[in-house]
């Protein structure tokens, strides 16, 4: 091959590369830039403990949202994981041949949905049920905690079962020929020996469910104090920030931005934890 | 003799204002940044020289049309909204200190929940932004805005067409609906001129025509000191009402202010709270 195009064809493929670092390195630089201004004029321990939010009073406080946050995201793995898993097992071993491909595409479906869609759905649908069948809980926590668990069905789903498929095989015909059924070789030995990957599986979607933004804001209740219980309103660290950005100017505009910086945190450490989890798989 | 007794009683209930509905009120507001709330908690007392006192428990919701959707489907709940979206919404507007919630009644002041709605320039405002404004403020686009069910402060004459170029209007979300009828009619009389909307709220508006980012923006409350210094004194485009809603399952006859004012200080939390006082 000519040397010269050779060269131009790794640089092209290089600058690629660089954009998407460039983009990553430009969002930390703004989100640094913006928010550490505030946090010196808020105080960091202040911003991440106060627990009032009036922007319009001067208070800055996030912990309402930290825990807003935090309990969606513990409701929607409590809900969403253990379904995820057990249809990974069942995609993976107990499912017919014929199913296989018109469940995985129906799973593929549902991740290709746009969340606002569900979030119109949930708002239209299932809040006035809530309603009527808890006598006033419809926005709150455990609504849009059912939300993100159906959110991240997909996500985890597709991660658990090429982790369960990744197994090998002597796993489970090592179970067989000690004369274990099926169902025990799969869940003995199998499920045990994808530990790890399905850890991958469930940190990804708690990842998703921190991040996700308009959907949350519809059913959430969106009232900036601590979650008094299951039912309560709540509001998240995103929905805070998508209904006040458009109009925040000075120091409340520099809030915002830390708390994108928080998320931004959060995030983060979700990644290192699934790849610590991705270093530990391999012996 | 009982039942006569019963019949008496559920007959007084039925005279109170908003009888019949049991349990926790749900307040429904809408985010600070709204005109919407900014003009609603202004002209019910819920905001006074101290600020927005909205209770901290009132579900917020970010646009008109989510707005309407959660009080739909919630029987407990009450919100507020401008009256031009009414039409097909699938709430109920309660009567305000027996008013009842009409533009006939704005127009003659007894409904006491009404503000204009407001369009200010950007500064530097381009010959195709000036032309759609005084349009806007003419007999032609007056016209629209009455026969969209709003009250027109009057028009300053005839609009001569002739312009061409892009206009971006952007703002409150509860202007928006008169404002894409306007920018059609316009366009049918100019179509050299592209029409832009962005629907958001009142703030997000005056502070993009501010900073130069839109043409002109709509504002559903007044203007505070910094936006009036940036953008000068704007103009009023129509008069609406801000009518009270609760869901068609909601059997709630009408409200007082005081009793409104009540509900989203947090100091009434309960429907039966609102058939004694």
């Amino acid at each position: 091959m000519h040397p010269d195009k050779e060269l131009a064809a790794r640089l092209g493929f290089l600058l690629c590369a660089c954009l998407s670092v460039a983009a990553l390195a430009l969002i930390c630089f703004f989100l640094l830039s913006g928010a550490l201004p505030a946090i010196r004029e808020i105080g960091l321990i202040p911003f991440l403990t106060d627990t009032v939010w009036r922007p319009s009073q001067g208070l800055y406080g996030i912990l309402p949202m930290i825990l807003g946050s935090l309990c969606v995201t513990a409701g929607a793995l409590v809900l969403g994981v253990p379904v995820a898993i057990l249809t990974a097992v069942y995609l993976t071993r107990f499912c017919p041949r014929r199913l296989r491909r018109p469940l995985r595409w129906a799973v593929d479906l549902l991740a290709g949905i746009p969340s606002i869609v569900f979030g119109f759905f949930f708002l239209a649908e299932v809040v006035p049920r809530l309603q009527r069948l808890l006598a006033g809980g419809g926005k709150g926590i455990l609504t849009s905690s059912l939300l993100l668990a159906v959110m991240i069905l997909p996500t985890v789903i597709t991660v658990a079962a090429s982790a369960l498929d990744a197994v090998d095989g002597s796993c489970y015909e090592s179970a067989l020929a000690l004369g274990a059924t099926h169902e025990r070789s799969v869940f003995a030995a199998v499920v045990p020996a994808a530990r790890s990957g399905l850890l991958a599986a469930s940190v990804l979607g708690m990842g998703r469910a921190v991040g996700e933004t308009m959907a949350v804001t519809m059913v959430a209740g969106n009232q900036a104090m601590i979650p008094s219980g299951f039912l309560s309103g709540v509001r998240t660290l995103t929905a805070n920030i998508v209904m006040e950005m458009g109009y925040a100017a000075g120091l409340h505009r520099q809030a915002l931005i830390a708390t994108g910086l928080v998320l931004f945190c959060f995030i983060l450490a979700i990644n290192l934890a699934v790849a610590a989890l991705r270093r530990r798989r391999r012996p | 003799m009982g039942r006569l007794a019963a019949l008496l009683l559920a007959g007084l209930f039925l005279l109170s204002g908003c009888a019949g509905e049991r349990g926790t009120i749900v307040a429904i507001s809408r985010e600070e940044g709204s005109g919407t709330r900014g003009a609603f908690t202004q002209l019910t007392g819920v905001a006074d020289h101290t600020g927005d006192r909205t209770a901290i428990t009132s579900e917020i919701t970010n646009s008109t049309a989510v707005m309407l959707a959660t009080v739909a489907g919630n029987p407990y709940a009450v919100g507020y909204v401008s009256m031009g979206v009414l039409e097909g919404a699938g709430v109920k507007a309660l009567p305000i200190d027996g008013a009842p919630p009409t533009p006939e009644a704005v127009a003659e002041g007894s409904y006491p929940l009404s503000r204009p709605f407001y369009v200010a320039a950007a500064p530097d405002l381009s010959p195709a932004g000036e032309d759609f404004l005084r349009f806007l403020l003419s007999d032609q686009g007056q016209a629209v805005v009455e026969e969209a069910g709003y009250i027109s402060p009057g028009s300053s004459g005839p609009y001569r067409g002739g312009a061409s170029g892009r206009v971006v209007v952007a703002g409150s979300s509860s202007v928006a609906p008169v404002m894409e009828r306007l920018g059609e009619a316009y366009t049918a009389r100019n179509p050299a001129v592209s029409i832009e909307l962005q629907q958001n709220d009142s703030t997000t508006g005056l502070s993009a025509a501010a900073e130069g980012i839109c043409h002109l923006a709509m504002s559903s409350r007044a203007l505070t000191e910094e936006e009036l210094a940036a953008l000068g004194e704007p103009s009023v485009l129509a008069v609406d009402g801000i009518a009270v809603i609760v869901s068609p399952d909601n059997p709630c006859q009408g409200l007082s202010t005081r009793q409104v004012r009540g509900i989203y200080l947090g100091e009434i939390t309960r429907w039966e709270e609102l058939a004694e006082s």
